[in-house]
């Protein structure tokens, strides 16, 4: 699987416009955010970069994120890796995440499936399990499963007492 | 349908009028503690359903949640009215007003915000439960509810309470089973009338079974004649029988008294006249007794002069005794002696007292011996009395015995007179006589009972054939019964399991949406997978997991817990497909939740409003509030909008409206 490509679908899917600088790098930008995707080959990687890839952009944008106002605060320094990081490095990249220090990051690494690339890019894209929930009626599966002539009579009668007659008087 | 505006007048908080106009897409509440910001929900809650859940069981001091609706403070409102509108998909305006009688103006509200056809029971007040998530509850109606509550919550919430048929066919089947057990007693009982009977039958053919072939009329005839009692019904002629009976033989027995009492006190009887004969003897030998007991009194009085007279005859002998005594007490007295004073010596003082005592001694030799002869005489006397008492005793003793024995015998002879018992031929034939009565008496009562207790078997038979005619009905209902139970079960249970297969459908389908809120909330930073566990068939469970199957509810911290809690209120809000109102109300959702933890909120709630649903969320924190206002996405003007929230002491809270601005569109391009 190929990260970026994979993350630049997910994320023209969620309605951001995206740049690619090279084939691991792509920028992106909607109504609200601006940031850039940086795909590493290994958490340690990550670690080791994230610091300079982020100055980097903000750099390259200084001006434009300048007179974007209070858009600047809303850029995102996203940084991903297929490979499986140690327990070590699983924690540098947590405490990446929480420095909330010029921009908002993200860091994972054991992405092997766009479904892992998808979960790495949640914070950046709407709600993706919103599905229409089934809305079969139960009434029609009954009729199914137990038999229509019942259920139509079941529905016609109204009181208990009188389903008890009913039951107490079939043949 | 979205919140377009809140208007109110005199609610909780609010002296003068508050009117608060909704981003279409987003608004954020600001204001410190105690500026109304959970008002402006309130509100939204009282206009939607006229009560406020959250404090709907609370009761202190006899006051409810009804008491504290409206402004309290002094100082009087213009009005008491909570005024929302909302807005359809159409851009139509839907006005709701409420005043403190908490009726709306509006009787359609639940056909408007509400889809018939899969609303839960109590649809407003769950729409509230499910769009409102307020501090206090976000926990309470999640990590901390209990597995089968949480189910219970799920299940309704998404429009899957039981539904009328199952209702009915419970409260069927519970009155089928009430019939059941009145079917099963009546069963019983009929069953144990059998029991009675047949034995009452048993007991009643032993009673029969002596039974002759004698003709009952003819023995009824001849007892009533001999009974006096001609005309009478049986059981007269019965009890009459039977109390002749008892008279014959109280008549049988008095005369064998009499003939025994006869014979044993017969006056001529040896035993009698042996007694007569013993009387004379102790007559006489109280007679000589009397004779010794005067002479004995005669000598006694002779020896007592006579001791009288001696002792009147010796006066010094007593100043004798004394003079010798005093002698011996006081002693020679320095060589003289205590008495005259005179010198002595000790040996002639002691002789000297020595002849006292001879003297003593020839004068008392006298009257001892009358003494003696005295005493004898008078114990003489004391046992002649005695024995005279004794004999006296024994006298009256016979005596009285064979008084009462002539007064029996006089008795025993009259009442034998005034039977006619004058002879023992007399007796002989008398008792002779009554014991062939009672004979027969005896033999025509026997006759009826037999025939009684073969018409008692007849009776019995009949009301035995009638009871197991009962016991077979009885039975044959107990089937129908069972028969009609076992059909209601069976059909409750099939509509029971077609529920529990579209529940755990649709828990299923919901499930990648609980475990995407929980993954975007990040409660825990290893544990980042939760699963949600279904279990049970009759009472269903909903239970959370995570890590190495541990439930979140005891080792998450309380912001974890909150952060879990709003994963889980998130994506069951999101799940409602009966609700029309596509709006999110938070009221300071982010309390006990670390930075880190309220930006992941900040990215969900986001994420939510960029699917199209309106967030409205109230927050203390003001850089937090700048946060929302700037991640969330807006288009244009009046997308968003932000109110900060104050209290003046005096004027009630106020609130400040300003709309947020969209951001630049195109930074990078421009680059």
């Amino acid at each position: 699987m190929n990260i970026a490509e994979e993350a630049r679908r997910v994320l023209e899917r969620a309605g951001y416009r995206i740049f690619s600088e090279d084939s691991n790098t792509l920028q992106l930008e909607d109504d609200t955010l601006i940031g850039f995707v940086t795909v590493c080959q290994s958490g340690e990687e990550i670690v080791n970069v994230w610091r300079e890839r982020q100055a980097t952009f903000l750099r390259k944008h200084a001006v434009s994120l300048r007179a974007s106002g209070m858009k600047s605060w809303n850029v995102y320094s996203v940084f991903l890796s297929a490979s499986s990081a140690y327990s070590q490095t699983k924690h540098q990249l947590l405490n990446i995440e929480e420095d909330f220090q010029s921009t908002r990051k993200i860091a994972q690494s054991n992405l092997l499936s766009s479904a892992d690339v998808v979960r790495a890019l949640l914070p950046l894209i709407p709600i993706q399990s919103l599905m229409l929930l089934r809305h079969d009626e139960p009434i029609s599966r009954l009729r199914a499963r137990i038999g229509d002539k019942i259920i139509t009579t079941l529905q016609n009668v109204k009181s208990a007492d009188e389903l008890t007659s009913l039951f107490l008087n079939m043949p | 349908m979205k919140l377009r505006s809140l208007y109110f007048d005199g609610f909780r908080g609010a002296l003068n009028p508050v009117n608060v106009e909704f981003g279409e897409a987003f608004t954020v509440i600001t204001g410190r503690n105690g500026s109304g910001k959970s008002t402006i929900v309130d509100a939204v809650e009282y206009a939607l359903t006229g009560t406020l859940e959250r404090f709907q069981f609370d009761t202190e001091k006899g006051e409810h949640i009804e008491d504290y609706l409206w402004w309290r403070g002094s100082g009087s409102p213009k009005r008491r009215v909570v005024n929302l509108v909302l807005v359809d998909e159409s851009g139509r305006d839907i006005s709701i007003s409420r005043g403190p009688d908490s009726t709306s103006d509006r009787e359609d509200l639940q056909r408007l915000l509400i889809d018939a056809s899969a609303a839960p029971d109590f649809a407003l007040p769950r729409l509230c439960q499910t769009a409102i998530i307020r501090d206090e509850s976000i926990t309470r109606l999640s990590t901390d509810m209990g597995e089968t509550d949480r189910f219970d919550f799920v299940n309704r919430i998404m429009g899957l309470s039981r539904f009328d048929i199952e209702n009915r066919l419970s409260a069927t089947s519970k009155r089928l089973r009430e019939i059941s057990t009145d079917r099963q007693t009546d069963y019983e009982r009929t069953k144990d009338e059998v029991s009675r009977i047949t034995s009452e039958l048993s007991q009643a053919r032993l009673a029969a079974s002596g039974t002759r072939g004698d003709d009952l009329t003819a023995v009824i005839a001849s007892l009533s004649e001999a009974l006096g009692q001609s005309g009478a019904n049986i059981n007269t002629i019965v009890n009459a029988g039977r109390n002749r009976i008892s008279t014959l033989r109280a008549e049988v027995d008095e005369a064998e008294r009499i003939a025994t009492g006869l014979r044993e006190i017969d006056p001529a009887l040896p035993s009698r006249v042996e007694l007569t004969r013993q009387m004379e003897l102790e007559r006489k030998r109280i007679a000589e007794i009397d004779e010794a007991l005067r002479s004995s009194e005669t000598k006694l009085s002779e020896l007592s002069r006579t001791l009288d007279s001696e002792r009147a005859k010796s006066p010094t002998t007593e100043a004798l005794a004394q003079l010798r005594e005093q002698g011996l007490r006081l002693g020679l007295q320095n060589g003289e002696c205590p008495l005259c004073g005179l010198p002595i010596g000790e040996q002639d003082f002691h002789a000297h007292l020595q002849q006292i005592e001879q003297r003593l001694d020839e004068l008392s030799s006298g009257i001892a011996s009358l003494t003696t002869d005295y005493i004898d005489a008078k114990s003489a006397r004391d046992r002649l009395r005695s024995e005279r008492d004794r004999l006296d005793q024994s006298y009256r003793d016979i005596s009285s015995r064979s008084e009462a024995a002539d007064s029996q015998f006089g008795k025993l002879k009259a009442r034998a007179s005034e039977l006619g018992l004058d002879s023992p031929q007399a007796f002989t034939n008398f008792t002779h006589a009554r014991r062939q009565q009672i004979q027969v008496l005896e033999n025509g009562l026997s006759v009826i009972q037999s025939s009684l207790a073969i018409e008692r078997v007849t009776d019995l038979e009949r009301q035995l054939t009638i009871a197991k005619e009962k016991v077979a009905l009885a039975d044959s209902e107990v089937s129908r019964v069972s028969k009609a139970e076992d059909a209601a079960k069976e059909t409750e249970a099939a509509i029971k399991r077609v529920t529990a297969e579209i529940v755990d459908e649709r828990l299923a389908d919901i499930s990648p949406l609980l475990s995407e809120m929980y993954f975007r909330l990040r409660p825990h930073s290893e544990w980042g997978e939760i699963q949600y566990l279904m279990r049970g068939d009759v009472r269903r469970f909903l239970s959370f997991n995570v890590g190495p199957d541990l439930n979140p509810r005891f080792v998450f911290s309380s912001g974890q817990r909150r952060a879990l809690g709003l994963a889980f209120l998130l994506a069951v809000h999101l799940s409602r497909q009966w609700c029309k109102l596509r709006t999110l109300l938070l009221d300071d959702p982010v309390q006990h939740i670390d930075d880190f933890r309220a930006m992941h909120l900040v990215e969900v709630l986001a994420a939510i409003e960029k699917t199209g649903h309106q967030v409205v969320c109230s927050i203390e924190d003001s850089a937090l509030a700048d946060l929302m206002c700037r991640r969330f996405q807006i288009r244009s003007a009046g997308d968003g909008a932000k109110v900060e929230m104050s209290f003046e002491n005096g004027k009630g809270i106020s609130a400040k409206q300003s709309y947020v601005v969209p951001l630049a569109t195109h930074t990078l391009l421009s680059a």
